[in-house]
């Protein structure tokens, strides 16, 4: 068996062959101290150690070390006391026969209500993510996706639509079609529980699941920062531990979620027009306001921005992160007011299958941006 | 002529180093003329620019270029003080007659040409060197919103290539299209009733970028009368090269 390459930043310290399939490695992160210093005999720059590793690389055949879906707690639970044991991570590989191109995966011991099995380390990451997922989906509510879509890079399966974060081909669904969509699957789906699942032996994966019902999503990391959400259906008695209590998470799911209930144009001159908004807290009685959206100031007040020079802006990395933030809401502001408008399309507007205000020249303003910009101009009477 | 010895060894900065290019063109200045405008390079023959358009004052902050009358007849010269490029006009020079839109070959560079139309299936660029037989159509870049249009309009009908100066044919069938296009643009006299006839029908078909509702709300600004004027001149050069060619091959220099 061929053990990990020397490299200047990764060291081979000490290896133990279990029998032809199954190799433990201890490995050394290291880190360059000078890159522009002699190399060393090794021909490598001077470097410190940061840190340890034990790896178990497993391929199939090990008559030692079980095989990944093969995987039992007592070897999970081994794993667990020997990096408490040596104070550093103890990893594992598994390698199969297939040929693959991407790196192997790594996988981690997570240790929940005294059971103990092994998640990949990547997708250790995202356990907030899929709490929000779980939050924002037994919401049933368009807005409940708004921040969740807007910050993560997902790319989206299930046997009705597929969805890349990136991508913006013709008759693809974007952000907006993918949450509809969502809000659309509860009723097939029911209310969900976030956890981990398990996939083969005892390895997990994150997921979120109706219990009764076996439907759900799995969450996957394969590579940095995407994450890839595949509709499931979970066989019955497939094992199942849910993560605690699901609390909000205020970056990804709003508290407040609101719907349009109607509009009225208040100056078609000016392009200002009231739209009364129901805002609804989770467990709270619904309260009604109206908004006045002055289109035609916004519009002005941007004329003279360039949305070039905000997006230099709001990258700009010697500014503060409020400026940055605030300087790429305006890109998306110009964005949305800086069209044609005239009386006919101004005085036209219509509630879209999606809750925002849209109008014939295609701007379409959601019920979010028309509380946080409107202005408050009357209380309505609640149910 | 003191100008021209002047812009040579304008210094622009101290670690400029200054460079005098000698250009033997073989014809005798017989006056030297002010120009705040570029109309003589390619629009009109320097006998038709009006007088107005020329400058008296040396120290103007107007000035952009000069203009040489030859003893010579049948040749003028344009020195572009921006660029510090001498221009020969010789019998042969094309000139558009046309303030928006510009003929001659010798300026399809990156300096006074972004995207240019050339007459017939030829997947080559234009010569720059006085060779060009192929008649071309072309305007620089950023050269107002009436031109930006234009090249959207362009762009709609017509494909370039990938690269930099990549030619691309578009054979006769996809520019009697775009014409039927543009002809629905020079029947309207504004923004407005344009949006009326091409979007209003099924807006919600129109919500991809490629649509007329893009166009519109990205083209709003253009003056349209004069929109209309710079297409209507397009659209003549098109139906005419159509006449003898099977297409017309569009290129971008960026």
């Amino acid at each position: 068996m061929r053990i990990l390459e020397e490299a200047y930043w990764w060291k081979v310290d000490s290896y133990t062959e279990y029998d032809e399939h199954a190799i433990a490695i201890e490995l050394v992160m290291m880190q360059v101290i000078d890159t522009s210093a002699i190399a060393l005999a090794d021909g490598f720059p001077p470097r410190r150690e940061i840190g340890r590793y034990r790896l178990y690389r497993i391929t199939s055949g090990s008559k030692q070390l079980p095989e990944k879906e093969a995987s039992t707690e007592e070897f999970a639970k081994r794993c667990k006391a020997e990096s408490e044991q040596l104070g550093y991570p103890v990893m594992v590989t598994w390698r199969d026969g297939r040929p693959r191109s991407h790196p192997m995966d790594w996988y981690s011991v997570v240790q929940k209500e005294g059971n103990s099995f092994f998640l990949r380390s990547w997708d250790g990451k995202i356990f907030d993510t899929v709490k929000a997922f779980a939050l924002a989906f037994n919401r049933e509510h368009m807005g409940a996706w708004e921040y969740l879509l807007k910050d993560n890079r997902w790319h989206y399966e299930d046997e009705e639509i597929s969805y890349h974060y990136n991508y913006s081909g013709k008759g693809v669904p974007d952000k907006l079609d993918l949450s509809l969509q969502l809000v659309q699957k509860h009723t097939s789906i029911g209310k969900v529980t976030a956890g981990l699942c398990r996939q083969e032996g005892q390895i997990y994966v994150p997921c979120v699941m109706n219990n009764e019902t076996g439907k759900g999503f799995f969450f996957r990391v394969p590579y940095e920062t995407v994450i890839e959400i595949t509709a499931r259906d979970i066989p019955k008695g497939t094992p199942f531990t849910p993560f605690q209590q699901l609390q909000a998470i205020e970056k990804l799911v709003p508290k407040i979620v609101y719907d349009l209930e109607g509009w009225k144009i208040h100056s078609s001159e000016d392009l200002v027009i009231d739209v009364d908004v129901k805002s609804t807290t989770t467990g709270k009685i619904p309260i009604r306001n109206r908004y006045r959206l002055p289109i035609g100031y916004y519009k002005k007040r941007l004329s003279t921005e360039d949305s070039s020079v905000l997006i230099f802006q709001a990258l700009d990395s010697n500014t503060s992160e409020a400026l940055r933030e605030e300087k790429m809401d305006l890109v998306f502001d110009l964005e949305r007011v800086d069209r044609f408008w005239s009386e006919s399309i101004f005085t036209h507007p219509w509630i879209n299958a999606y809750g925002h205000l849209e109008f014939l020249n295609g701007a379409s303003f959601a019920p979010s941006w028309i509380v946080h910009r409107g202005m408050l101009v009357a209380v309505l009477k609640s149910d | 002529m003191r100008n021209i010895a002047a812009a040579k060894i304008t210094v622009v900065n101290k670690s400029h180093v200054p460079l005098s290019i000698k250009q033997e063109v073989g014809l005798t200045v017989e006056s030297v003329l002010l120009l705040q405008d570029d109309y003589s390079l390619y629009a009109f023959p320097l006998d038709e620019i009006p007088f107005d358009h020329l400058l008296q004052d040396l120290d103007s902050h107007l000035l952009s270029a000069l203009a040489f009358r030859f003893v010579e007849t049948g040749h003028t010269g344009y020195f572009d003080l921006q660029n510090c490029t001498l221009f020969i006009q010789g019998p042969s020079w094309r000139f558009s007659r046309f303030p928006w839109l510009k003929r001659e070959p010798a300026l399809v560079t990156q300096t006074y040409a972004y995207m240019v139309l050339v007459a017939g299936k030829e997947r080559s660029v234009v010569a720059c060197d006085g060779s060009e037989k192929r008649e071309c159509l072309f305007c620089e870049q950023f050269a107002g919103e009436v031109i930006s249009v234009i090249h959207r309009l362009i762009f709609r009908a017509a494909i370039t290539g990938d690269m930099p100066e990549e030619p691309y044919f578009n054979p006769r069938g996809a520019w009697e299209e775009a014409m039927k296009d543009w002809q629905v643009l020079l029947a309207h006299d504004d923004w407005e009733h344009l949006f009326e006839t091409l979007c209003s029908p099924d807006y919600q078909k129109h919500t991809m970028d490629s649509t007329w509702l893009s166009l519109i709300n990205e083209s709003y600004r253009a003056d349209y009368a004069m929109l209309k004027e710079v297409l209507r001149f397009l659209y003549d050069w098109v139906e005419q090269v159509l006449e003898t060619e099977e297409g017309i091959t569009a290129y971008c220099i960026w």
